[in-house]
């Protein structure tokens, strides 16, 4: 270990089962990297939002299997850890112009929703802190709009997935909830139809134009004298 | 007796495929003095047949809305669970017997479910039908009623969940009356006739429709040879196989409150099918 660490206090983890010492207040993702581990997939905006980096773990003398995002939870003696970069599912195609909004189209495409029995292990799951099941029950009975309100900060990472009992594919259901929410049952919003409605009547061609004739240092220029909104 | 509050619990039919009854329900006990409140979290109460395996895990479904029933009941100070279809109130009925003389069982389930509050044994799950009859009162319901019924007649379908187990049932299980009772509350002829225990043929319908069309056959024309102009019933399984396999001119089925709410004069709850349904009777009289 170089010398910089040397007053740092280390925490021992296990990556799949082999025993690493690293610095305490790493996350999971900077631990292994200092582990010497490289990450190419697995790992995405290191930012807790892209979902790309599920982990599960269980701690020492503890029976629990605990989720989370290896870029967000941080090392803890005694962890046993290992990366779930991807949940194996097939992602159905649809054409959501065609779909009606209702509980039963989703339920059509993800059958296996119907076979929820509430065992709340997806909420438990969920490093989003999302009330999973809750949501799934929303579709059963056809409240797509409280589904998409329960759903809307999931990340796919798709650890609820990959514990579900009934091998619902919570993740992608959500999407063609929200889809379904987006297209048809949300308040359109006014202002962008007639922003659209302006585009198409070409009202920022002639300065669209203009724009794509200037050079670079033309651009620069204009970028910095722009008018900023308060 | 008025502004009766009570905790119900609707499911997952009452939210898609039967709408209707949900609507004339909570307009019919409105009309009746009784508040009907929704779980204010809730899930799918697990359906009846994963009652009938013993195994744990069907059974988290229905505990956990009795957890969230007894949440409620809490504020509310009650702990009475109103249920509408035959199925969630035979799920939620029977687990909840099962839990609470197998204190083993519920442990191990509260155990599972460490997320959230124990259950604790103590919610009584009811039924509409038993509000109407032992809480309001058919002398309550008669007052209610603003139209003239006698033409017509209704024979009361309970099929299997209102009944069996024996345990779970909500009047004598080979011979009930509380549906009976209330359409006579309501100034219609109740028409008893021999098949109205019988099972609908329910999830065969998903396997083998003509199961369904033969089931639905017999009842209908029973009640019909018994000088029934419509089937009543309390469950949407029921009145999705009794309805979709219907004959050609064979009788209609209608939810109980669809009749309650024809009889209190409430026609703007009423599908226009339904009515449609009532108008016909009145016209070939």
């Amino acid at each position: 270990m170089g010398e910089h660490v040397k007053n740092v206090k280390m925490v021992k983890i296990y990556i799949m089962g082999k025993e690493y010492e690293v610095p305490e207040g790493l996350t999971i993702m900077k631990a292994m990297e200092y582990a010497g581990y490289r990450f190419i997939r697995g790992i995405g905006c290191r930012g807790g939002f892209c979902g790309a980096c599920s982990t599960i773990y269980r701690m020492k003398n503890d029976y629990r299997l605990y989720t989370g995002l290896a870029c967000q939870t941080t090392v803890q003696d005694g962890m046993y850890l290992v990366q779930i970069p991807f949940t194996p599912a097939e992602k159905p195609k649809y054409n959501v112009d065609e779909l009606k909004p209702t509980g039963t189209t989703i339920l059509s495409i993800f059958p296996e929703i119907a076979r929820c029995v509430a065992c709340n292990a997806c909420t438990k799951a969920c490093p989003q802190n999302l009330q999973v099941m809750d949501a799934i029950q929303a579709i059963k009975r056809g409240d797509l709009a409280k589904a998409a309100e329960l759903c809307f900060d999931c990340i796919s990472c798709g650890l609820c997935t990959i514990r579900c009992p009934a091998e619902i594919i919570h993740y992608h259901a959500f999407q063609l909830v929200r889809r379904l929410y987006g297209k048809y049952i949300a308040k359109k919003a006014k202002h962008l139809e007639e922003r659209v409605k302006e585009i198409l009547q070409g009202k920022y061609d002639e300065e669209l134009e203009k724009l794509a004739k200037m050079t670079i240092d033309e651009w620069k220029k204009l970028y910095e004298e722009r008018d900023i909104e308060k | 007796m008025n502004g009766l509050k009570l905790m119900y619990f609707p499911g997952c039919a009452l939210k898609s495929t039967a709408e209707d009854y949900e609507k004339t329900a909570i307009a019919v006990a409105e009309k009746l003095g009784v508040e009907l409140l929704e779980l204010e979290r809730w899930n799918c109460c697990g359906v009846v047949f994963n009652v009938a395996a013993d195994a744990v895990m069907h059974h988290i479904a229905a505990v956990r809305d009795l957890i969230r029933a007894q949440e409620m009941g809490r504020k509310l100070n009650d702990n009475r669970l109103v249920t509408i279809c035959s199925m969630c109130y035979s799920t939620l009925k029977r687990v909840n017997q099962i839990v609470k003389d197998d204190p083993e069982k519920l442990r191990n389930i509260n155990e599972f479910m460490d997320e959230e509050e124990d259950y604790e044994g103590n919610i009584e799950v009811i039924h509409l039908l038993q509000v109407f009859k032992d809480l309001v009162g058919y002398d309550k319901i008669k007052e209610k009623v603003s139209r003239r019924m006698e033409k017509i007649k209704a024979a009361p379908f309970y099929g299997c969940a209102l009944l069996r187990p024996k345990e779970v049932s909500i009047d004598d299980p080979e011979d009930p009356k509380i549906m009976e009772e209330l359409i006579e509350a309501l100034g219609a002829e109740a028409v008893k006739f021999p098949y109205e225990i019988k099972c609908c043929s329910s999830y065969n319908v998903i396997y083998d429709r003509k199961i369904t069309e033969e089931t639905a056959a017999e009842i209908q024309r029973a009640a019909e040879r018994w000088g029934a102009n419509i089937i009543v019933t309390t469950c949407p399984l029921c009145h999705y196989n009794l309805n979709t396999s219907k004959r050609k001119n064979g009788i209609p089925t209608i939810y109980f409150t669809e009749l309650m709410a024809y009889a209190f004069g409430l026609e703007e709850t009423l599908s226009p099918e339904t009515l449609k349904i009532f108008n016909k009777i009145l016209e070939e009289i």
